[in-house]
């Protein structure tokens, strides 16, 4: 078989977003009724105005690193004008490397698992369209349906150079993508759609035709298989391909010559007045560095070398909150961190699920108090609620009096005598009770354990 | 009660005494304008007098509004077709501004269509008369907001300024227009024509009147990006230093030229300190900078128009394509050429040619400006070479309308406030002067003006 | 300076009636003349912003706009669905 050639361009949503990229609209529309995320920026109403998210700069930033790109100190957005039913402006906003503009971040790569590496051109922040619907098919369909929910979402672009000849390549750098961009927080397998290729795909050095929105690594790679297929039998039937854009449909597993959209290849790129130049300074980068922290095969290393064992190194490594917080505690008190990393893959994980807890808090010196005092702890009911108390950033303290079985003892043969008269003529278990009362009252619930421990005793002994 | 020739000032002032009622006053603008309206054409929608009186400095006033600054629940139409029915659902943050300082809203003002303009004559519901000459044009953009305010129809209004849409139509008409300094007051609801460009004027009948309302309006607003805080402490000037433009000044008419060089000497004998340059040297090229500038920004703004989500209903025959086609033929003659040439800028092959040098000479004609007025206060010129001109003649004649924005699009390329005030007097007419002032220091050509205003008191007939 | 009024209108997604055919291509011609004069300018490399000094962004917070408003502007509705053309 002759070479082919595949470039890619991965649509990423940046989804650890609470909001849109220039509009406060909230970001989380997936199983929402239609049109309830919208206002009139993301809808285009005239007048209206994009605000840039900060912290969708920020996102982007860590994928920029993470591909070893190169931010541009000064990046602008530009205008990229074609007419659609989705597109509420008839112009995205993305940024662009011509026209006197410059992208976010340009020169990076990504090292294949067979050691290959896969230049990456560019990476660039854009908005999403907004969605359409038909009832039955588009063909057939008397109307489109439009929903703008997702209008407006923050995406990043990343463009790669023509590095890739084989299906199986193409689809080797979306798995590896998807892990780089889940070490960073970006978990785009727990989001549909939230991760979509335009393929480029030539054959033996004729014109490249682009595959546009192929969803997930696995569809990458058979819609190549069928592009490759499909230009090598008319490069062998002699006829010549063109230059084009073609459509994956996924039920049929074919690519099919798309019309529409992207019919009219004049964009009329311009800088977006509305908005200023991003800039990305030296203190925006040491910034996103902290916040990126290793990748998960790093932090697993890091858990193992700590003697961690294996289950327990999995569960916190993958989950980089978590990671964080084991760190925190290590740093604080490095004999904490056998005891913090069972609460963390245990109970603070059973909590975050069981409360859809979003963030952990960054303070752990509450966490690092109950853990110090965790063998005091009466039970494991009240253990749970310290780490709950402590995860919604309330203030911890565990006041434990710490009483030994020695102190006890005296203490529990004075209450006796002084209560002689009261108690000699109970049977067992209403004296034992009664003098529970008074124990507790003086050493506190926390002690009850070891009170019902010592009493039983010294009664058993005076019986 | 008549309150002709009342400046918003005195009108406070006077319900502040216990004088006047804001609803007495309301209704005296109202009734008058539902008159007047039937001639001037000033308003494209004039509301009924609120019942309830917000509180606030401006104790419930209505104010006139031109129709390209959203209003939420009233329709903004631009003046034209396409947004015949638009209800915005918002306001801009002028309007909230204004309705936070107790402001209410008189009506919306015609203009010309999406504010591509400079005589008022291009509006789908027909042109803005002069109440000076009603056979005359009254300037544009902001035509029905520079009638209203010359024939007490509106105590002040809003405009917006792109390449002279506030001082024109003011000049036009003999009142006071203040395009602020770029930034200085938020864009967020203006309807987009050239957003690089434009910004949101007053027009009013005192420089006092501007500056209180200008007050309340600026400021940085976190929905546009683009907005600034400027410096709003009045300014000390004893002796302004003027510059005049005399290259400016010979691009004007005779007569115009004539009643601008007397105000000079006027101002002169009243302790101003005028100096002269010769020339600017890119004043060839700043139609050119401006309309590349302008067209380009405008054709992207207008492509949101297309009839799916908001604007005219058409036929959902055929395909999508022709639904835009047919939607976006609602637009008017001015607003298709000015896309048409913008398309035409923006296009593969050209972009280069046209817009990127544009954009170079802006930055050269800015740096230049800057050269030029250090060391000065304000550049004094004229607001319009002509004089204006009878309805109808710039329809023939396209480039008597571009041309008649020689002299205005300079602030707007460079981002500078300016103020137009009526400086002389020609038959019916007003000759219009403008101070030019440095980015930001909106408060120092507005004391200029004020200092200017009562030396020259051309117009006499109004009440302080 | 080589452009068909035609071709623009095209790109532009402009019908044009024959009424106002030639208004237009008078304009478009006025422009165009202002236009040549840039032919002598030499380009810059990059793109020349009004840009204000100072932070710009917003914080990532959500906000509720009422989108019943919205739907209220929207032409056609059904089932909060924006009723669209075909896009065929
Ligand atoms: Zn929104």
């Amino acid at each position: 078989m002759e070479e082919i050639k595949v470039g890619l361009e991965v649509h990423v949503q940046l989804v650890t977003l609470r909001t849109k990229l220039f509009c406060s609209c909230s970001s989380d529309y997936r199983g929402k009724p239609p049109n309830v995320n919208i206002c009139p920026v993301c809808t285009g109403l005239p007048g209206s105005m994009p605000a840039l998210n900060r912290k969708a700069v920020e996102e982007a930033l860590k994928v920029v690193l993470m591909l070893n790109a190169q931010p541009y100190e000064t990046s602008y957005f530009f205008r990229k004008t074609y007419f659609y039913p989705d597109l509420p402006k008839n112009f995205q906003i993305t940024q662009y490397d011509k026209a006197g503009g410059y992208p976010l971040a340009h020169d990076g790569s990504l090292k294949l698992s067979n050691g290959k590496t896969v230049r990456i051109e560019r990476i660039h922040l854009e908005e999403d369209p907004g969605r359409i619907y038909y009832e039955g098919s588009r063909a057939t369909a008397r109307y489109s349906l439009i929903d703008y929910n997702r209008s407006g979402i923050a995406l990043i672009e990343i463009v790669t150079a023509p590095d890739m000849s084989s299906p199986e390549e193409a689809r080797d750098f979306v798995e590896r993508l998807t892990t780089i961009l889940s070490d960073v927080g970006i978990n785009v397998k727990d989001y549909e759609g939230a991760l979509r290729v335009d393929v480029n795909v030539s054959y033996a050095g004729g014109e490249r035709v682009e595959v546009k929105n192929v969803t997930g690594a696995a569809s990458v790679e058979k819609a190549i298989v069928y592009e490759a297929f499909r230009q090598k039998t008319m490069y062998e039937k002699g006829i010549k391909v063109v230059r084009e854009t073609r459509a994956w449909d996924e039920k049929r597993r074919i690519t099919i010559a798309s019309r529409g959209k992207e019919f009219e290849a004049e964009y009329r790129y311009m800088p977006e007045p509305d908005l200023p130049p991003v800039t990305v300074t030296e203190s925006l980068i040491q910034k996103v560095k902290d916040e990126i922290g290793g990748s998960q095969e790093e932090r697993y290393r890091e858990l193992i070398s700590d003697g961690i064992n294996e289950e327990l190194a999995k569960k916190i490594s993958s989950d980089k909150d978590l990671f964080n917080v084991y760190e925190k505690i290590k740093f604080y008190e490095p004999s904490l961190k056998q005891l913090a990393a069972n609460v963390l893959a245990n109970e603070i994980s059973y909590l975050i699920k069981r409360y859809s807890i979003k963030n952990l808090p960054e303070d752990v010196s509450g966490l690092a108090e109950i853990l110090q005092n965790y063998k005091m702890i009466p039970d494991h009911e009240s253990a749970v609620a310290y780490l709950k108390k402590w995860m919604d950033g309330e203030r911890v303290k565990v006041s434990l009096k710490t009483v030994s079985a020695e102190d006890l003892h005296d203490d529990i043969m004075q209450t006796i005598s002084e209560n002689y008269d009261k108690i000699k003529n109970l049977e067992y278990s209403k004296k034992f009770e009664f003098l529970m009362g008074i124990l507790i009252k003086k050493f506190g619930k926390e002690n009850k354990k070891v009170l019902v421990e010592e009493l039983t005793k010294v009664l058993n002994k005076t019986k | 009660m008549n309150l002709e020739g009342y400046t918003l000032q005195l009108i406070l002032k006077e319900i502040e005494n216990g004088n006047l009622s804001p609803e007495d006053v309301n209704e005296f603008y109202h009734r008058r304008s539902a008159d007047l309206n039937r001639v001037l054409n000033a308003y494209i929608t004039l509301l009924d007098p609120e019942k309830s009186r917000p509180e606030g400095d401006l104790k419930g006033i209505a104010i006139a509004i031109k129709d390209n600054i959203s209003t939420k629940g009233v329709r903004t139409t631009c003046a034209s077709k396409m947004l015949e029915n638009y209800i915005p659902p918002y306001d801009a943050t002028a309007v909230s501004s204004l309705k936070k300082h107790g402001g209410s809203l008189l009506g919306k003002t015609n203009m010309d269509e999406f504010a591509m303009g400079s005589s008022g004559e291009n509006s789908a519901f027909g042109p803005t008369r002069n109440p000076l000459n009603r056979e005359y044009v009254t300037g544009g953009s902001s035509s029905g907001s520079a009638a209203a305010v010359a024939a007490d129809m509106a105590p002040i209004a809003l405009g917006s300024d792109t390449g002279g849409s506030v001082r024109a139509p003011a000049s036009f008409t003999g009142i006071i227009g203040f395009k602020p300094s770029y930034g200085a007051v938020s864009r967020y609801g203006l309807i987009a024509y050239a957003n690089s460009l434009e910004v949101i004027g007053i027009l009013g009948k005192s420089v006092q009147d501007v500056s209180l309302l200008f007050k309340m309006i600026a400021g940085k607003d976190p929905m546009d990006s683009t907005s600034v805080n400027v410096e709003l402490m009045e300014k000390n000037i004893s002796k302004p230093r003027i510059l005049v433009i005399k290259s400016f000044v010979e691009l004007s008419a005779d007569e115009v030229k004539k009643e601008f060089y007397s105000s000079i000497g006027k101002l002169e004998s009243a302790g101003f300190e005028i100096n002269y340059a010769d020339k600017f040297s890119l004043t060839d090229y700043m139609l050119s900078a401006y309309y590349t500038i302008a067209c380009a920004e405008a054709s992207t703004n207008l492509s949101r128009y297309d009839g799916i989500r908001y604007g005219p209903k058409v036929e959902s025959a055929g395909n999508w394509r022709d639904y835009i086609s047919r939607a976006r033929s609602f637009f008017g003659p001015e607003v298709k050429a000015r896309i048409m040439m913008g398309t035409f800028i923006l296009s593969a092959g050209y972009y280069e040619t046209y817009y990127l040098r544009a954009l170079q000479l802006r930055k050269i004609i800015k740096q230049e400006f800057e050269k030029i007025i250090s060391g000065y206060d304000a550049v004094y010129v004229p607001t319009m070479p002509v004089l204006p001109w009878r309805i109808g003649n710039a329809i023939e004649d396209p480039k008597i309308a571009y041309a008649a924005d020689v002299l205005t699009v300079l602030p707007n390329l460079t981002g500078s406030p300016a103020i137009s005030l009526p400086v002389g007097k020609v038959r019916e007419f007003f000759v219009g002067g403008q101070f030019i002032g440095l980015k930001d220091e909106d408060m120092k050509v507005l004391k200029v003006a004020e200092m200017a205003e009562n030396v020259l008191q051309v117009k006499k007939s109004g009440r302080n | 300076m080589r452009y068909s009024i035609n071709k623009l209108s095209k790109l532009s997604m402009l019908k044009i009636s024959k009424e106002e055919e030639k208004m237009i291509a008078k304009k478009v011609q006025a422009l165009g003349e202002l236009l040549e004069k840039l032919d002598t300018v030499e380009p810059p490399k990059e793109a020349f912003v009004l840009a204000p000094e100072g932070e710009h962004k917003r914080d990532d917070v959500p906000v509720q706009f009422d989108s019943d408003e919205i739907i209220k502007v929207f032409n056609n509705v059904k089932e909060r669905y924006l009723k669209g053309p075909k896009t065929l």
